[in-house]
């Protein structure tokens, strides 16, 4: 069933997929509720595993009484109902699936990254507006950053280089303006 | 084993959050939607596939409306000040009006606000980044798209026919019995915090009242100590209210008064500035400086006058209805116990 997010009042059919915001009988918020159909689908239990009876039958890499139903497509070991995965329109062991989240091979399966580009980009501007001084450290620091995080992935949604770009340009007028200051000071 | 072919992420209109410190956005996949959490540059992933959405509810909510009424009052205080203020002052009443009118524009041109929330079999998420009725439209109708692509169509009939086969006790496998973004069974609170919170801003506000005819030390004092209370008990209020039965209206309450003490504390702490500057020699001494603001009258200073409008409208127009809104959460209780 689905509720109104204000009241909690049941929604009737009249007002879901209506496209539009459409006022809840009870408590008069205007909401709208797109509604489809996965919200009727019962959710599969998972295969068991078929126990093997006879010698000849192929049996799962993890589960030896249990009937070996496809390979891994990633290490070929063979599988029961139980152990297959099936993720990316790929059948795949939990081993596999464990080791491709780990070391990032599976790109669906990253829920975290650190995005050195926005980092240096915040490091080039923020103390600059705050006291310029801690620039003295923070410039070098962009400029080895830019480099050294180049041709490592950012995010995983579509992104340019201009992040790092900018915090290079703005690194660079630093370092440019601390020289110009430590030369006028040495000349006089 | 590589699995990692870039998957061709298209951006979603509306966005939340403060620039620097968080942002979240939304992204559709070829077969899941992307929501990315960014704060000070870490990004967290949720994917939620299509095959698994089974409804967005967007609710319109009434915090642009507030917004707009703080922002409001501010863009006129300013105003006021930038028309009756001379020399420097003026200056910068005039740029502070200007901001506020310009973060105003921004704010009625986004237009009203909302909370969108998505439902699977197993949770309910928060669509932060769809926060504004506008693009939640845009994105809700491009998101219909591919889900019924995905999933077939669900007609009101299906639906209605669906709705009633359903048993009420379904729980997760199936159908959500209930949708409520929260599983957990909110926790009792007596609202006794809210009330001296609202009770110290009117109190705050009558504290405010002499200090336009008398100017003395102890006056500051008490309105220091009742202002670090309100502050104190604000924060403790907004803690008890998350998860609470407390009712939408007073916790949206709590948080304009938190929204109010930010601002006068900005303002205050701009004001405190300017008198030391001002006050060069008694800069470093933090109790001459004190006893001179305390003895500086609201009528003599346009900028203290318009700081001490503000505070007592502020406290007013929150302490009344707050009180008013806990008094008819109380009764309400009160029956329902007798009942």
């Amino acid at each position: 069933m689905i509720s109104c997010t204000n009241c909690g009042t049941p929604l009737n059919s009249r007002m879901i997929n209506t496209n539009v915001m459409m006022a809840c009988p009870s408590c008069d918020g205007f909401l709208r509720a797109d509604v489809y159909p996965a919200l009727f689908k019962e959710l599969s239990g998972g295969e068991p595993g078929e126990t093997i009876l006879t010698d000849s039958l192929a049996s799962c890499f993890f589960h030896q009484d249990k009937k070996a139903v496809i390979p891994c497509e990633s290490c070929g070991r063979f599988l029961c109902a139980l152990c297959d995965i099936e993720f990316n329109n790929l059948h795949m062991c939990p081993l596999c699936l464990e080791k491709g989240k780990s070391k990032k091979k599976i790109l669906n399966l990253e829920n975290r990254r650190t995005c050195y580009d926005t980092i240096a980009l915040y490091l080039a501007i923020f103390p600059m507006l705050l006291f310029f001084w801690p620039t003295i450290l923070t410039a070098p620091m962009v400029v080895f950053m830019t480099a050294w995080y180049w041709k490592k992935p950012t995010t995983i949604v579509p992104r340019t280089k201009i992040r790092y770009i900018l915090a290079f340009l703005i690194a660079a007028l630093q370092i440019l303006g601390w020289i110009v200051v430590f030369v006028l000071m040495i000349t006089r | 084993m590589n699995h990692n072919t870039k998957e061709k992420y298209k951006r979603l209109p509306g966005k939340s959050g403060f620039i620097i410190l968080y942002s979240s956005k939304l992204w559709m996949g070829s077969d899941h939607l992307l929501l990315v959490h960014s704060v000070a540059g870490v990004e967290k992933y949720n994917r939620f596939y299509y095959r698994d959405i089974q409804s967005i509810i967007t609710s319109k909510t009434i915090t642009g409306k507030i917004w707009n009424v703080i922002i409001g009052v501010l863009l006129g205080i300013f105003l006021l000040l930038a028309t009756t203020t001379q020399s420097g002052w003026s200056g910068f009443n005039t740029v502070m009006a200007a901001g506020f009118f310009l973060w105003l524009t921004i704010h009625l041109w986004r237009g009203p606000t909302c909370n969108t929330f998505l439902q699977t079999a197993i949770h309910t998420k928060k669509l932060s980044s769809l926060n504004r009725t506008k693009n939640t439209k845009k994105s809700m109708d491009r998101l219909k798209i591919v889900i019924e692509k995905t999933q077939g169509k669900l007609s009101p009939e299906v639906f209605k026919e669906n709705v009633l086969k359903q048993p009420m006790d379904s729980g997760l496998r199936g159908t959500t019995a209930v949708y409520t973004p929260a599983k957990r069974e909110p926790r009792h609170e007596t609202g006794k915090i809210h009330a001296l919170l609202f009770a110290l801003l009117i109190i705050d506000a009558f504290f405010i009242i002499p200090t336009f005819f008398l100017t003395h030390v102890s006056f500051t004092i008490f309105s220091t100590i009742i202002s670090l209370a309100v502050i104190i008990t604000v924060i403790i209020a907004l803690v008890k209210q998350a998860g609470s039965t407390i009712p939408g209206a007073i916790q949206k309450m709590t948080w304009t008064s938190m929204v109010f003490i930010c601002i006068s504390l900005i303002l205050g702490y701009g004001f405190s500035l300017t008198m030391a500057f001002e006050n060069m020699e008694v800069a470093y001494n933090q109790w001459e400086l004190f006893k001179r603001v305390s003895k500086i009258s609201p009528l003599d200073n346009t900028f203290m006058m318009g700081l001490h409008i503000y505070s007592l409208c502020g406290s007013f127009l929150i302490g009344i209805p707050g009180l008013v809104l806990l008094k008819h959460y109380w009764r309400n209780k009160r029956r329902a116990s007798i009942e």
